[in-house]
């Protein structure tokens, strides 16, 4: 095959521009997707159509949802009172896998990263304040990643929020399942006895 | 403890290599180009992974090659150990390192083969910025500690954070509590990363000297000078803490308006002095020489010090930049057990009296006998 018909190379481009999609998968997707069948091919553009049209962000927590507020912040048996501030709507999906948090939770869609001139103004941050200011809320956990912009980031939450008179705590850092104590570096082990617990 | 069989497969020039080596002193010359710091290049990285010269490992594979393999057998006190490197570097790096056929990580390396590598440019740490002389310490610690080498990356990225921060502050002083939230991240890695240079630098001040004494017949200072004040030797963490977020307060005015931070260990410096005067600025260019070489010796005793292994010496076209005494010195380290390979473009008469010669010639090396026989 000397050239591909236009409508696939089109296909083939925007599909490239997908995360993780190079251009052998893009060509192998869209050349999957044409062969796969009229039917087939309506039910995906039927799903990419819905998607575009009903999923935004919950003007509530900032999370992805097809309803404003989103399933989460409606649902009357989740705990009000707590609120656990992630980055990204994947980072919600992570807690919720786990399912033992039956709390709120706050999206910032980002960390403060100086190196990208990403500050503070460009966090969903004065959206956390306002929802804290109305008095209902006890607990604020800050689950951030452990890196620099993570740290960063928990530590400008931290001290706006604690004037509030607010509890605010972190996700505790130490040793991760399934580890080899033996392995484990010196600052996990280090940051795992600091955060050690008393057994029940 | 001496590497006793070097196997190199596409590694730089060299398509196939297997070459026996004798305790004691090796020297390889040829021409250059030829593949002679290659050698000592080679045993560097089966120390530590890291190359000497080339940024990336694609690098030393052998043009037109996909892979490389480096691997050594390693004698120490009767046992023997065997190290040995594959590296895939297409499709994409793929590296296998074993000792003993068992996989590790590559801190565990250096524990079989500590090594140490001598270059001309050595020089250039007495002679220029304090950049070079951290570089040496930190690399130092790093392979001591790997630790270390966390927290000092760590202590970085909060670092070119800071400063782009401090420059942002100009035109929108909104960043500034922005700043308040890196200065804690920045004082808790950089103080752990001073503090642990301030224990090594116990033993580095005694090394040094007593290796600047062995080459140069007299003792060499040696301190640390911080940016933020605290003690030579020592100090706890908790008091450099504190004088490192003094330090930072009393600095913030000049700081934003310069952009860019002025106190922390990436400001702190290593000072050798001679009879009370700095060797950078009034030394000789002779006492210049020595004051690095016995910085690289120094290293060695640390290594030492820390794996229980005499280090094998690598001196890569060194030999030529000493004098005849120094020479001696240098080369009599093989009576106190370490092995040295070194690089020079020809045959040296007199060297040492149980000196191993090989003639390096297109990635080829060659046992040669000539000399006395001629």
């Amino acid at each position: 095959m000397s050239r591909l018909p236009e409508s696939i190379h089109r296909l083939v481009e925007e599909l490239r521009k997908l995360p993780g999609v190079g251009p052998k998968t893009a060509q192998r997707l869209a050349f999957h997707l044409v062969v796969s069948g009229k039917e087939s091919m309506d039910r995906l553009i039927a799903a990419l159509a819905e998607a575009r049209d009903k999923v935004g962000y919950c003007s509530v927590c900032g999370n992805l949802t097809d309803q404003d507020p989103c399933a989460i912040c409606e649902d009357p048996k989740r705990d009000s009172s707590v609120i656990c501030v992630v980055a990204y709507p994947k980072d919600v999906l992570a807690f919720e896998r786990a399912g033992a948090f039956r709390g709120l939770y706050h999206v910032l869609h980002g960390y403060i990263e100086p190196l990208k001139g990403i500050g503070p103004e460009e966090l969903r941050i004065q959206e956390l304040l306002k929802r804290v200011s109305s008095g209902e809320v006890k607990e604020i956990i800050l689950a951030t990643n452990p890196d620099v912009d993570g740290e960063t980031t928990a530590l400008y939450l931290a001290r706006a929020l604690k004037p509030l008179g607010l509890k605010v705590t972190r996700l505790a850092r130490g040793l991760p399942f399934g580890a080899d104590l033996d392995y484990a570096d010196e600052m996990t082990i280090l940051k795992s006895l600091e955060a050690r617990r008393e057994m029940d | 403890m001496n590497i006793s069989f070097l196997l190199l497969k596409d590694f730089r020039n060299y398509r196939h290599l297997e070459l026996r080596l004798e305790p004691g002193v090796s020297l390889f010359f040829g021409r250059n180009a030829s593949g002679k710091t290659n050698l000592l290049e080679a045993c560097y990285y089966l120390s530590s992974l890291t190359s000497v010269r080339a940024e990336r490992d694609h690098d030393l594979c052998r043009w037109g090659a996909k892979a490389f393999a480096a691997g050594c057998r390693v004698d120490d006190d009767g046992s023997s150990k065997t190290i040995k490197v594959q590296v895939a570097v297409e499709p994409a790096l793929r590296r296998k390192v074993t000792v003993d056929d068992v996989p590790v990580r590559r801190s565990e390396l250096i524990r079989v083969l500590p090594a140490v590598y001598f270059s001309p440019d050595d020089l250039y740490m007495i002679k220029r910025s304090s950049a070079s002389r951290r570089k040496f310490l930190d690399s130092l610690l790093g392979r001591i500690d790997p630790e270390y080498a966390r927290r000092l990356s760590r202590y970085q990225d909060a670092l070119a954070r800071r400063n782009n921060v401090l420059k942002k502050i100009r035109s929108d002083p909104s960043w500034r509590r922005t700043l308040e939230s890196l200065d804690g991240i920045l004082v808790e890695a950089g103080s752990m990363v001073t503090a642990r240079r301030l224990t090594a630098m116990g033993d580095l001040q005694r090394e040094v000297s007593e290796t600047y004494a062995f080459i140069a017949g007299r003792p060499c200072g040696v301190s640390y000078a911080s940016s933020i004040g605290v003690g030579e030797v020592g100090g706890d963490l908790e008091d450099i803490s504190r004088k490192f977020e003094e330090s930072l307060q009393a600095k913030r005015e000049e700081e934003t308006a310069r952009g860019i931070t002025l106190s922390g260990p990436h400001r702190d410096d290593i000072v050798l002095t001679l009879g009370g005067k700095e060797v950078r600025y009034f030394g000789s260019q002779g006492e210049q020489r020595s004051a690095a070489l016995a910085l690289k010796l120094a290293e060695a005793k640390m290594l030492e010090g820390a794996f229980g292994r005499k280090p094998v010496l690598l001196l890569d076209d060194v030999l030529s930049e000493l004098d005849e005494y120094r020479r001696k010195k240098v080369l009599s380290l093989c009576d106190y057990g370490h092995q040295i390979l070194i690089t020079a473009t020809d045959p040296i008469e007199d060297l040492a009296p149980d000196v191993t010669e090989f003639r390096v010639q297109d990635g080829s090396v060659e046992p040669y006998e000539g000399g006395g026989m001629a």
